[in-house]
């Protein structure tokens, strides 16, 4: 099992925000997730990935049978988890290409592996950069400072390429991309895709899952997992709207 | 009980040789009665109001040699004399300028009084130098801690000429274990149409005081910019003065001041538009840690005929711990109608959303709060010129950041 979250209740600022979510991910499996604005979502992601602020209340995260909740954000990054952010931060006066080299090492001393010396690095990121389509100049620039929204968004897969994590939470990549982009990030999300690793997409849009085409799809509700479903749940998602699928039971078996 | 600085200070003014020209002499005599007037600051003094000087007035240090002195080579365009050598070939040259652009008050009084081996640099007219003008003072590594507390008086006069272009890298540093304190004041005018640029680097140790007065004053046309950089001290202080004197000149001040636990470093900026059609530009970055505490005071005056004066002074302060302090007092004073001008002045913390993002791609939290703070800092070091100046600062500023070392490791 790559994760397995058990009653998860988290709170943000005394406000309880998660209210008792069930979710199991299998390595290879790639896991949407829909829901309305304020539903949770990011703050699923935000906890997932260890945000200060965020507190677990009850409820348990295992991450390859690892109690997750213990360790510090650097230390699942290096464990594996990579959260492209819905918002990627602006770092003036802090290069791209470093920082993520600084990351990255520091991924590769925690895995035992040898670190990357510049050549290598930058070999690496000319390759990746190309999968995303993402412009050496901008990666060359402080990291996200000026960038637009699509172009920020290319950088988080950018990175995660690079970082080549074991679960990926992709939060809200698509919002803010054209549709060439969207197709652009897509393929590259999807040629990371393997047997080993897991991916968790948070999205509004049917749209991004005829690209990134998931195993499962849940609904985020205020706080629950309201409906689980196969891939046919987004398009019916996107017919219904959220509130009759809400109050919708879930379709009957097959007598 | 053991003398105090004011008491070594008045038997060091008795017994000072007196062989100036008439002129000069009257000066220090001006300059001895103010100080036997008014000795030193004290909270009372508006300028003082949030540095004490008691660290240094409890104090009884002795005068010593070690002004500030030519490091490497003096470009060509350039002369560098000290000014007996000035005086013996042109008695009167200095007359109109020496001790009239900084008044003497406090420290600077007692510095004017006391200062024997001043410097002059001369940047000749019309002269385009490329090649920095090096200078720099060492308080060495001399001395245990129970020695003698020494006082080193220094004096720069800096006269560029119309139509000159020169730089000037200053650089003042020791590390000696026994109290010491440098008392410096310098003077510069930038001539017609001349273009001067003025690093000034210190790196404060924690038996270092630095009490530094800078007052230039700017004829028509003259641009002026100075980097200064201040890596803490015992007690810092630095006086700014830039004074817009003629039509169209136009002055950038850059400051980056870092005090650490027990450090004290203080910065004060005076830009004087007295003429029409100048500009100003003030950006000083403070970095504070463990129980250190900064200050920065500002003032832009615009006098009454300064139309068209264009000034803008920005204070960032990164607060690092919650023990650290900074005092910061930004203010205009505008009596033109016709000006444009802004001042704002921040105090924070590292922002969480940059800590986190740095972290969540694997970057520890010390070392994602020393890229950070760097980060801060740096925009001061891309604005110097020199390449191999901003090189050094960026070392020196690894190394003096609390864990500045991860900065190097992480990037
Ligand atoms: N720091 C915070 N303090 C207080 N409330 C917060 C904080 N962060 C988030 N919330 C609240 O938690 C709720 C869930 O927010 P979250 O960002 O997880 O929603 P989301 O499902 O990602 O929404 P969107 O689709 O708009 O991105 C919202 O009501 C939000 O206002
Ligand atoms: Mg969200």
């Amino acid at each position: 099992m790559m994760l397995r979250i058990e009653n998860l209740h988290a709170s943000v600022g005394g406000t309880e925000i998660l209210k008792g979510i069930d979710l199991e991910v299998n390595p290879g499996e790639v896991h949407a997730i829909m829901g309305p604005n304020g539903s949770g979502k990011s703050t699923l992601a935000n906890v997932l990935a260890g945000r200060d602020g965020y507190e677990v209340t009850s409820g348990s995260i295992k991450y390859q049978g690892k109690d997750l909740m213990e360790l510090p954000p650097e230390e699942r990054a290096r464990e594996g988890i990579f959260l492209a952010f819905q918002y990627p931060v602006e770092i003036p006066g802090v290069s791209n290409l470093y920082f993520l080299k600084a990351g990255m090492n520091a991924v590769r001393r925690h895995r035992g592996e040898p670190e990357l010396d510049a050549m290598d690095f930058m070999k690496l990121a000319k390759e990746k950069m190309k999968l995303v389509d993402l412009d050496k100049e901008l990666a060359k620039r402080s990291v996200n400072s000026g960038f637009s929204g699509g172009e920020k968004k290319r950088n988080e897969i950018f990175q995660m390429a690079m970082l080549e994590p074991k679960l990926a939470i992709l939060d809200e990549t698509d919002s803010g991309l054209d549709i060439d982009a969207l197709k652009v990030v897509s393929e590259g999300v999807n040629a990371l895709r393997s047997p080993e690793r897991s991916m968790v997409v948070i999205t509004h849009y049917q749209r991004l899952l005829d690209y990134i085409v998931p195993d499962h799809v849940h609904v985020l509700f205020q706080g629950k997992i309201v409906r689980s479903g196969g891939k046919g749940l987004a398009l019916e998602l996107e017919e219904k709207g959220y509130e009759a699928i809400r109050t919708d039971s879930p379709p009957a078996a097959a007598p | 009980m053991t003398a105090d600085f004011r008491e070594t200070a008045m038997a060091a003014l008795a017994s000072r040789p007196k062989a100036d020209p008439e002129w000069l002499a009257a000066r220090r005599a001006q300059a001895e009665s103010e100080f036997q007037d008014h000795g030193f600051p004290t909270a009372k003094d508006e300028a003082w109001r949030f540095t004490s000087v008691r660290s240094i007035t409890r104090l009884p240090f002795a005068p010593r040699s070690g002004g500030t002195t030519v490091r490497g080579d003096v470009p060509e365009g350039v002369s560098v004399e000290r000014l007996a050598d000035v005086l013996e070939k042109q008695p009167r040259l200095l007359e109109p300028h020496l001790g009239r652009l900084s008044k003497p008050e406090f420290f600077s009084a007692l510095n004017a009084a006391m200062f024997d081996d001043a410097l002059v640099v001369r940047i000749a007219k019309g002269a385009v130098v490329e090649a920095p003008i090096e200078l720099g003072s060492d308080a060495g590594a001399d001395g245990s801690a129970d020695s003698e507390p020494t006082v080193v008086y220094q004096r720069l006069f800096v006269l560029a000429e119309e139509n000159s272009q020169a730089t000037i890298v200053e650089r003042h540093e020791g590390t000696s274990t026994s109290p010491h304190l440098s008392n410096s004041v310098t003077e510069i005018l930038v001539g017609k149409n001349a273009k001067l640029s003025h690093y000034l680097v210190h790196q404060g140790w924690s038996t270092g005081h630095r009490i530094a007065a800078v007052a230039v004053e700017q004829a028509r046309s003259s641009s002026y910019a100075s980097h200064v950089f201040t890596f803490g001290g015992a007690l810092s202080r630095l006086d700014m003065r830039c004074v817009l004197a003629g039509e169209g000149a136009e002055c950038a001040l850059d400051g980056l001041y870092l005090a650490r636990d027990g450090e004290h470093v203080d910065h004060q900026t005076l830009v004087d538009h007295a003429s029409a059609h100048c500009s100003s530009q003030q950006k000083y970055k403070g970095i504070l840690d463990g129980k250190g505490r900064g200050v920065f005071d500002g003032t832009v005056v615009v006098r009454r005929d300064a139309q068209k004066s264009d000034a803008h002074q920005e204070n960032r302060n990164l607060l690092l711990s919650d023990t650290a302090i900074v005092n910061t007092k930004p203010h205009l004073e505008i009596d033109a109608d016709d000006v444009t001008c802004s001042h704002g002045a921040t105090v924070g913390q590292l922002d969480q959303n940059q800590l986190f993002y740095l972290r969540a791609r694997g970057i520890d939290a010390a070392a994602a709060k020393a890229v950070l703070t760097h980060a801060f800092a740096s925009e001061l070091i891309e604005r110097v010129k020199l390449a191999p100046l901003a090189e050094e600062l960026g070392k020196l500023l690894r190394k003096s950041l609390p864990a500045g070392e991860l900065v190097e490791d992480a990037l």
